[in-house]
C-alpha cells in the first residue's frame, strides 16, 4: 500500500498540475495567421522598429499585391528611418471585421496599422480602437485627396486615417442591344425616367435579354443597399443621415421617390428573375455569366468589375470594353448637379493600442504617396483617392487595359459616401437590403416599404435620434 | 489481536483499526477529488464559464465596435425588453418551432423510429445497406452536407435540371420553400442517430411478447402503439432531449444553405443571434438571444421529462 499509493499520488499530482498549467495559459487563441507568429507589439531587437500591418487576405493574389505594396512602403520609409521593418498580419477575409475588432481591444494583439473599410471608421473612432492623426493634415500629400475622401476619414473634426483607394458605381449598358432596339450609343440618361424608358424599350423589342439588373435582397447585403438603393437616394434631396442635427433620417420625399422607383421597376417586369438576385452568388452570375453572354441590357455595378475580364481575371474577355459602355448615374429629375454617385473604399488607420503612433503615421504617409500607391492600385485595379494620380504610368496602364476605369474621375466628381457614424448603419443597411428584396418580389408596395423603413430606423436609432426630412 | 489486512476498507475490529479505516476513507475522498481536478477545471473553463459569461453579457450593452465597445455598462433587462418589442424576434421563434417540429420531431424522431421498426427482422443485407447509407449521411461534415443540399436545390441545380428533362418547371425551393428545404436537409443528416438509438432499444423487447400479442390477434399497428412505444418511453425521452438541443442550436446547415433568407424567411433563432452579434456587432443583444435559446431548451427538456417519465 505505501509505495504504490505514493507513486500514484505523485503521478496524479503531476498530471493535474500539468493539465492546469496547459488549460491556464494555452488558451490565448491565435487570431491571426501571420507566418512570423509574434503578434502586435513592435519588437525592438537591435534598434529595429517593426510596424505590424493587418490586412484581409481575400485571395492569394490580393495578399501578394498588398505585401508588395507594404514592402515598397518599407523601402520608401527606410530613406528616413533606416531601421524600419514591416511585418504582415494577414487576417482571413471572411471574418475580417470581427477579428480586427477583437484584436484592436488589447495592446498584446493590436497591430500598429490597420487596413480598414472606410465606413467602419466612425464606429472604430467611437470605440477608441483607432487614434486621431491630425498631424497628417500637414503632410504635403493630404491636399491632393478628393474632398469626399478627406471627409470619409474624418469624425468629430478629427482625422482617423487615410484613404488608399476608392470606388464608384456605374451604369453598364450593352452597345449591341442598344443599337438593335434603337437606343442611342453613347447613352447618358439625364434622369430616372430615361433609365426606365430605355429598359422598357429593351423589354419590348428583345424579350430574350434581361432589361435591367439591380442588386436586391439580404443575401447580397450591403451590395444591395449600396447599388440597389443608395445610388438612387443620392440623386434625391434626402439622405440617410443628417450631419447637422446628428440624426438618422427615417423618411422623406427622397425615400418616397426611391421606393416608388423600385416598385415601378418590379411592376413593369424590368428586373432579372428572383432566382438570380436572391442567390448568394448573384455577383458572379452577373459578372461571369450574364454579361459575357451579353444577356443584360443595363446593369448597375461597381466600376471595378472590369478586373474579371482582363487576361488574368476570372473570365477573360477582351471585347468586354466595347460590348459594354459606362454611363454616369443621373439624379432623380436631372436636378443639379446632374449626376451623382456613392463611393466606398478602404483606408489605413493607426490603432490606439499599437505602439508607435508617430512612426505608424509616417508609414501611412509613405504608403499613400503617389508613386508607391499607383503601382498598388494598378495591380488591384481600383480607383485612386487622389486627384494627382491619373497621369502616373501605372494608372495610365490600368486605364488602357481597363478603359471603364478611365471614367473613374468623372464618376468621383459628385460622389457621396455612406454614413458609417455608428453601428446603426449596419442595422439600417440590412433593413434596406431586405426592403429592396421585398420590392423586387412585389411582396411590399412602395408605401409599405416606406412605413417599414420609418419604423425600423426609429427603433434602431431611437426615437430621439431620428427625424423625418421634409 | 486481529491481523489487519493489506487492502483497505476491510472490516476490522478495534478502535485503532477504526481510525485507520477513517483515515483511509478520507484519503480515498481526497484522492478522488485530486483525480477529478483536471475534469472539473476543463468543465468549468470550457462549459460553465462561457455560459456564465454569456448570461452576464446579456445584461450589458457590450458591442464589438462603436461607443460601447471598450466602455460598456450594465443595462439590466434592456436587451430583453428590446427583444420582446422586435417583431423579427417573434418571427424567428416561430421559424425555430417549425424547424424543430419538422426536422427534429417528425424528420428524425418519428422517421427514425419508423425506420428502426421497419428494419427489424429484415434480411441482413438489406438492413446493412439501408443502415449504411443513412449513417453515411450522418457522418458527412455539416458544411459539406449543406453544400450538397445547396447544389441539389438551388437555381440551376441537379434537381432543377433533372426536372427540366421532363419539362417540369422547377421553382427554386431554396427561395420558395426555404423552411422545407432546411427541414429536409437536417432530417437527412440526423435521422441515423435516432434510428440507431431505437434499433438498440427495440432489440430489448422480447420476441415472446410480440408473439403473444400476434396470437391474441393484434395487428401490427396495435402492437407498435400499445406495446413498442410504451416500452420505449425512456428511449424516446433521451432521443427527444438530445435532438431538440442539437436542433435548437443548429446554425451551419441553415446559414450555408439559405443565409437565413430569402429576406428573413428562414432566420431561425440561431441565425438571428449570429446576425445580431457578428454582423451588427451587438454582442450583448446576441447574448440575450442565446440566453432565451437556452431557456427554451431547458423548458422543453423539462416538458419531455414530465410527459414521458410518469408512466411506469
Amino acid at each position: 500500500m505505501g509505495a504504490r499509493s505514493g507513486f500514484k499520488f505523485i503521478g496524479v499530482g503531476a498530471m493535474s498540475l500539468s493539465l492546469l498549467g496547459l488549460a491556464g495559459c494555452g488558451s490565448v487563441s491565435n487570431t491571426n495567421s501571420s507566418a512570423t507568429s509574434n503578434s502586435g507589439a513592435s519588437g525592438s531587437t537591435s534598434g529595429t522598429q517593426t510596424i505590424t500591418v493587418a490586412y484581409p487576405d481575400w485571395t492569394p493574389g490580393f495578399s501578394k499585391d498588398t505585401q508588395t505594396w507594404l514592402l515598397a512602403t518599407q523601402k520608401k520609409l527606410q530613406a528616413q528611418y533606416p531601421n524600419v521593418k514591416v511585418q504582415f498580419e494577414p487576417i482571413d477575409g471572411a471574418n475580417y471585421y470581427t477579428k480586427i475588432e477583437l484584436m484592436m481591444r488589447s495592446s498584446k494583439t493590436a497591430p500598429d496599422v490597420v487596413y480598414d473599410d472606410s465606413f467602419k471608421i466612425a464606429s472604430y473612432a467611437q470605440a477608441g480602437y483607432i487614434a486621431p492623426i491630425n498631424s497628417i493634415k500637414n503632410w504635403s500629400g493630404w491636399q491632393h485627396f478628393y474632398p469626399t475622401m478627406q471627409n470619409m476619414v474624418t469624425y468629430n473634426g478629427n482625422v482617423y486615417g487615410v484613404m488608399n483607394q476608392t470606388d464608384a458605381q456605374a451604369i453598364y449598358y450593352n452597345t449591341k442591344i442598344f443599337k438593335q432596339v434603337g437606343l442611342p450609343v453613347p447613352w447618358q440618361p439625364k434622369n430616372w425616367n430615361d433609365i426606365l424608358s430605355a429598359a422598357e424599350k429593351i423589354k419590348q423589342k428583345d424579350s430574350s435579354v434581361i432589361p435591367m439588373w439591380l442588386y436586391a435582397g439580404t443575401p447580397q447585403g450591403e451590395t444591395s443597399t449600396l447599388r440597389g438603393f443608395e445610388v438612387f437616394l443620392a440623386g434625391t434631396n434626402s439622405s440617410l443621415y443628417d450631419y447637422s442635427t446628428k440624426k438618422w433620417v427615417a423618411g422623406g420625399p427622397g425615400f418616397n421617390q426611391t421606393f416608388n422607383f423600385l416598385q415601378t421597376v418590379h411592376n413593369k417586369g424590368l428586373m432579372e428573375p428572383e432566382a438570380d438576385w436572391s442567390s448568394a452568388n448573384a455577383t458572379s452570375t452577373l459578372n461571369n455569366q450574364l454579361m459575357p453572354k451579353q444577356q443584360v441590357g443595363i446593369a448597375f455595378d461597381g466600376i471595378w468589375i472590369g478586373q474579371n475580364y482582363t487576361p488574368s481575371g476570372s473570365s477573360p474577355w477582351p471585347n468586354a470594353f466595347s460590348a459594354y459602355n459606362v454611363a454616369e448615374i443621373p439624379t432623380a429629375n436631372g436636378q443639379t448637379p446632374g449626376t451623382t454617385n456613392v463611393s466606398g473604399g478602404w483606408a489605413l488607420s493607426v490603432t490606439s493600442k499599437g505602439q508607435n503612433h508617430a512612426l505608424a503615421t509616417k508609414f501611412i504617409e509613405a504608403a499613400c504617396s503617389t508613386d508607391v500607391l499607383s503601382n498598388y492600385l494598378a495591380s488591384i485595379q481600383v480607383l485612386p483617392p487622389r486627384n494627382d494620380m491619373a497621369s502616373t504610368p501605372a494608372m495610365q496602364q490600368m486605364f488602357k487595359s481597363n478603359p471603364w476605369m478611365s471614367k473613374g474621375n468623372e464618376l468621383l466628381q459628385n460622389t457621396t459616401y455612406r454614413p458609417g457614424v455608428g453601428p446603426q448603419y449596419s442595422e439600417i443597411s440590412t433593413e434596406i437590403a431586405k426592403l429592396t428584396g421585398e420590392l423586387a418580389m412585389g411582396s411590399m408596395t412602395a408605401k409599405q416599404a416606406e412605413q417599414d423603413f420609418t419604423s425600423s430606423v426609429t427603433s434602431i436609432a431611437g426615437a430621439g435620434n431620428s427625424e423625418t426630412a421634409n | 489481536m486481529v491481523k489487519h489486512l493489506q487492502s483497505s476498507g476491510a472490516a476490522v475490529a478495534g478502535p485503532v483499526k477504526r481510525s485507520k479505516r477513517r483515515r483511509v476513507a478520507r484519503w480515498r475522498i481526497v484522492e478522488g477529488v485530486i483525480l477529478q481536478t483536471p475534469l472539473i477545471f476543463t468543465v468549468l473553463t470550457f462549459l460553465a464559464w462561457p455560459i456564465i459569461w454569456t448570461f452576464a453579457l446579456s445584461f450589458t450593452n457590450f458591442s464589438l465596435t462603436g461607443a460601447t465597445a471598450l466602455h460598456w455598462n450594465w443595462v439590466g433587462l434592456l436587451n430583453f425588453k428590446q427583444l420582446f418589442q422586435d417583431h423579427s424576434f417573434f418571427k424567428s421563434i416561430g421559424l425555430s418551432v417549425v424547424y424543430l417540429v419538422g426536422s427534429a420531431y417528425l424528420g428524425q424522431c418519428v422517421f427514425g423510429f419508423v425506420l428502426a421498426v421497419l428494419m427489424r427482422d429484415r434480411p441482413k443485407w438489406l438492413s446493412t445497406v439501408v443502415g449504411g447509407v443513412i449513417i453515411l449521411a450522418w457522418v458527412v461534415p455539416e458544411i459539406i452536407g449543406a453544400f450538397m443540399w445547396y447544389a441539389l436545390l438551388s437555381n440551376g441545380s441537379v434537381v432543377g435540371q433533372s426536372l427540366s428533362w421532363f419539362h417540369i418547371p422547377y421553382q427554386t425551393w431554396l427561395i420558395t420553400h426555404p423552411m422545407l428545404s432546411i427541414n429536409l436537409a437536417n432530417s437527412w443528416r440526423g435521422v441515423a442517430f435516432s434510428m440507431m438509438i431505437f434499433t438498440a432499444a427495440l432489440g430489448n423487447i422480447s420476441p415472446e411478447l410480440m408473439e403473444a400479442a400476434s396470437i391474441d390477434g393484434a395487428s401490427a399497428w396495435w402492437k407498435v402503439m400499445k406495446i413498442t412505444i410504451p416500452l420505449l418511453k425512456s428511449t424516446i425521452l433521451v432521443d427527444l432531449v438530445l435532438i431538440t438541443l442539437a436542433t435548437l442550436n443548429d446554425f451551419t446547415l441553415i446559414y450555408a444553405m439559405t443565409g437565413g433568407g430569402p429576406g428573413d424567411n428562414s432566420t431561425v433563432l440561431s441565425v438571428f443571434m449570429y446576425q445580431q452579434a457578428f454582423v451588427n456587432s451587438q454582442m450583448a443583444y446576441g447574448a440575450a438571444i442565446s440566453v432565451i435559446l437556452q431557456l427554451i431548451g431547458v423548458v422543453l427538456s423539462i416538458v419531455y421529462i414530465r410527459a414521458l417519465r410518469s408512466e411506469g
